[in-house]
């Protein structure tokens, strides 16, 4: 049909042809993505596979083999903090993951928390040091901070 | 106009564009965004972390084809809708979370500014409907229509 035509034919005729487009445009961006899903490894890694670990869990574990990694910012790690936990703010990666390495081992379990239930910087953080690090047991704290106070009280 | 049309047109579609490419090419992360908003599972997260970056490429390209515009243009503005509403969403709950718009990394919990870029490209869109409706949206492939449309 020649544009004019079309034109002519009223908006709802465009409309329609609107929506048979928008459902062949959804078809075709389906081809790629299966594409990727079955040949890329990394894509059907489950979204939040790096696992969350309650206070009460944590607190089972031997002190020893635990590694505590705060990813909330700087004034907030002065202002208190977990003993003995690392600072590693997202902000500051490239300075504060060496310092992590360093006390970092194979057989260490690391947590890493951030602020409370409503923040996820320590799900990025510990889904990074398990990119980077190469390590199986990264868990963030399930409630972070707050729930460690909570419960702890300290 | 036409190259002011055209220019909104590269505008949009340049986004899609940018958008789709960045998360197209870390599937894993752009999964962790999707689920840090908590609207659905972590298996419809990873899903719709692989499916959703090729549909704004595909968006993109096509907004650049007269014969896919309508389509294209449609699409957007569902896209950007919800876009929005999962902001709004996650700015209700207090969540304290990446936009994830252009892939992995940036500032967290910048709300206000996402929405309201979201609301501005929304809107442009809209204008960019309207011109297609009346056909008169500049494109490869056809031409453009030399009387306006009624309705």
């Amino acid at each position: 049909m020649r544009p004019e035509a079309q034109v002519a034919s009223g908006g709802w005729g465009r409309r329609l042809r609107a929506v048979r487009e928008a459902g062949c445009l959804l078809l075709v961006a389906l081809v790629p993505a299966v594409v990727v899903w079955v040949w890329h490894p990394g894509a059907r890694v489950d979204a939040g596979s790096t696992d969350g670990v309650s206070v009460a869990v944590v607190r089972q574990w031997p002190a020893e083999t635990v590694l505590w990694v705060d990813a909330r910012n700087e004034d907030e790690y002065r202002a208190g903090h977990l003993p003995g936990a690392l600072s590693l703010p997202e902000a500051r990666w490239e300075q504060q993951l060496p310092v992590v390495l360093e006390k970092w081992l194979p057989e260490l379990r690391v947590v890493v928390y951030c602020g409370g239930q409503a923040c996820q910087a320590s799900q990025r953080v510990a889904r990074r040091l398990r990119e980077d690090l190469g390590a199986e047991e990264v868990y963030y704290l399930e409630g972070g901070y707050e729930a460690w106070r909570r419960e702890v009280g300290r | 106009v036409t190259s002011v049309k055209a220019l909104l047109l590269l505008l949009v579609a340049g986004l899609f564009m940018w958008a789709g490419v960045a998360k197209a090419l870390d599937p894993v992360a752009a999964a962790q965004e999707v689920a840090n908003y908590r609207l659905v599972g972590p298996g419809l997260a990873t899903a719709l972390a692989v499916y959703l970056p090729w549909l704004e490429i595909v968006v993109a390209l096509a907004l650049g084809v007269r014969r896919t515009q309508g389509g294209a243009l449609l699409l957007s503005g569902i896209l950007y809708g919800l876009f929005i509403a999962a902001l709004a969403s996650a700015w209700g709950r207090g969540l304290d979370i990446a936009c994830g718009c252009f892939g992995a990394g940036g500032g967290t919990g910048n709300y206000g500014l996402w929405i309201g870029r979201n609301l501005l490209l929304l809107g442009v869109i809209t204008v960019l409907a309207r011109q297609w409706c009346a056909d008169r949206l500049p494109g490869f492939g056809g031409r453009l229509a030399t009387t306006p449309a009624r309705g």
